[in-house]
């Protein structure tokens, strides 16, 4: 083998029953049963969980499983986070932040760790009839040694399966040796499917093992196969305010045949993705705009173009598609369809 | 507005503005449209943008340049190169070098260059979908070998992998390719050169003896490594009979 693979959860019971002996934050080990003790502690919300047994401190994976308890156990009188908070003792210091910059692997006690990495990527499983599907492969290009152990460096990692919801499917846990491969059948992890045939997979790694590897994916279908990588393999804040400098966009070329569009795209900021639109915009100057539903941390959408600017989709048009206004930063994905040759080309924006 | 090839000597006016590269493929292959958009490059409603293309073969010399004049911001241009009346590219293709030269102001201290977006479509199917990516540093020899990783290569009775490497430097290099399957074992290609301002590509399963045996395993999934002695720009394809369906380019590990 490749790699140790350990699955921690696929096809499980939903959060609200599951055992207490079950895991429902893989990162920090925090059971079921934990949670539920807390909230007949006086727990109501997602912060009172954070505080009470430090679970959703790190990749956030669990959020909506706990949301998901809450729920059943308050009844009504539980009301939805609507924005994810970071308890302060939690947040990443500045100190912390620095020493990662210096290279410096792990912080020393009194600096709150550094909050691990996430890498989200689409997923297509069956989507809208199609028999596509998708695989993800990561490869450990460390081929030094690490020089406190003299082993050569493994990278672990939890590759969590999201519904376009944000729930969590299925979760794994794959340790890849140094100069190995680890590939992610997604058909696999969710022998049941996924709902709509669509969703995301959201790799999470501890910051100082990244360096080494970068995930690709692809989409196989009988026409053929297409890749490309997730993005969001740089550091950057969970909590980004700031305006980017520029706008992401699907580039619209002319193409010999039509083709069908998506854009894709998942929330990755404690923040909600909210109150954005699409912007069509062509060569001569058209525009045309269709709001985005709004994304809350871990969840997705996947908007067909060509239904909302049939131009787009005709072949005889070029110009852009971009996300207004230029805040926030989703993990996004274009996505063409080829209906004539049953072929998919994906690219990050 | 167009000048015609080849180009004697660069009419760029000075700046410190760096150009991005992507693949010039031969025609009888692909449609290409290259998108410029300012969107993707500021969000400064005052910018405007001098757009220029050119094309490479062989020598640090243009075969053809093409002026698209300045654009203001809120203005997108897609530009088809099959109307553009251009020379034929060699056989492996060419280097498209996109120069996104902002007017208004010099480029800000670590982010010297615009890069902007290819839609390709083959004529028998597939294409690819990529960004124009710079070069910097591109002159510097470096003390060992660049390397370069690509994940989930394949090679299969089906499938094979397409692998496009592209010197825009004034340089010859050499480059070398490596097979590894998911379980770490290894085989590799012999070394080869790669032109100065040129285009390589070839079929995996060709370039690299006995990965396809290699991979058998694992249905013909693996993970490529591009060792060249210069910074270079590596792709790779999916390949299904005729037609790539796919491009994306390799993930620098060092970044």
């Amino acid at each position: 083998m490749a790699e140790a693979r350990t699955t921690l959860t696929r096809d499980r019971p939903s959060a609200a029953e599951s055992p207490a002996e079950r895991t429902v934050c893989h990162c920090r080990q925090v059971t079921y049963g934990t949670v539920r003790k807390a909230i007949d502690h006086g727990a109501s919300s997602l912060s009172d969980l954070q505080h009470q047994t430090t679970a959703c401190t790190r990749c956030f994976g669990c959020r909506f499983d706990l949301e998901q308890v809450l729920e059943a156990r308050l009844g009504d009188a539980y009301s939805p986070t609507k924005i994810v908070t970071l308890p302060v003792r939690e947040e990443p210091s500045r100190m912390s932040r620095v020493l990662r910059r210096l290279g410096v692997p792990r912080a020393p006690a009194g600096a709150s760790a550094v909050l691990p990495r996430r890498m989200y990527m689409p997923v297509l499983e069956g989507f809208e009839g199609h028999d596509v599907r998708t695989r993800v492969i990561l490869y450990n290009s460390y081929d030094d040694h690490d020089q406190r152990t003299g082993r050569r460096r493994n990278v672990t990692l939890r590759a969590d399966l999201l519904g376009l919801d944000g729930s969590r499917l299925a979760a794994t846990e794959v340790n890849v040796k140094a100069r190995h491969s680890a590939v992610f059948d997604i058909a696999e992890m969710a022998p049941g499917g996924i709902p709509d045939g669509v969703g995301a997979i959201k790799l999470v790694v501890e910051a100082e093992q990244l360096g080494s590897f970068r995930p690709y994916f692809h989409f196989t279908s009988p026409g053929g196969i297409t890749s490309t990588h997730e993005k969001a393999g740089t550091e950057r804040s969970m909590a980004s305010t700031k305006p980017r400098p520029y706008y992401w966009l699907l580039p619209v070329g002319y193409t010999l045949h039509p083709e069908h569009a998506y854009m894709f795209l998942t929330a990755t900021q404690l923040h909600p993705l909210d109150r954005h639109e699409l912007v069509w915009q062509d060569t001569e100057g058209r525009v045309e705009r269709v709001p985005l539903p709004r994304l809350e941390l871990d969840q997705s959408t996947c908007v067909p173009l060509h239904e909302h600017f049939p131009t787009v989709a005709d072949g005889r048009h070029g110009g852009t598609v971009r996300i207004e206004p230029n805040l926030g930063i989703p993990a996004g994905f274009m996505i063409r369809y080829d209906p004539r040759t049953d072929l998919w080309r994906v690219q990050h924006l | 507005m167009a000048s015609s090839a080849p180009v004697e000597e660069a009419p760029l006016p000075p700046t410190g503005w760096l150009p991005s590269y992507g693949w010039w493929p031969r025609p009888e292959d692909f449609s290409v449209t290259v998108v410029l958009s300012p969107y993707h490059a500021t969000a400064d409603p005052q910018a405007r943008f001098h757009f220029i293309l050119r094309g490479y073969a062989g020598s640090s010399t243009p075969v053809w340049e093409r002026d698209l004049g300045v654009a203001e911001w809120g203005r997108e241009m897609a530009v088809r190169l099959d109307d553009l009346d251009l020379p034929e590219p060699p056989e492996h293709g060419g280097i498209l070098e996109v120069h996104s030269i902002r007017v208004d102001q010099p480029p800000p201290k670590g982010s010297k260059f615009v890069g902007m977006w290819i839609d390709a479509q083959g004529r028998g199917g597939g294409g690819y979908l990529i960004p124009t990516i710079p070069i910097q540093g591109a002159g510097k020899l470096i003390a060992r070998d660049d390397l370069q990783v690509m994940p989930g290569v394949m090679i299969s009775t089906e499938i094979d992998t397409e692998v496009l490497l592209l010197n825009p430097t004034g340089q010859e290099t050499s480059a070398r390719l490596n097979v590894s399957s998911p379980e770490g074992l290894i085989t590799e290609g012999r070394p080869f050169a790669l032109g100065a301002w040129s285009a390589w590509h070839g079929r995996l399963s060709r370039a690299v003896p006995r990965s396809r045996r290699l991979l058998e395993d694992s249905a013909g999934v693996g993970s490529l490594s591009v060792y060249t002695g210069l910074k270079v720009l590596p792709y790779f394809a999916l390949r299904k009979g005729d037609h790539i369906s796919s491009m994306d380019h390799a993930a620098p590990i060092f970044a």
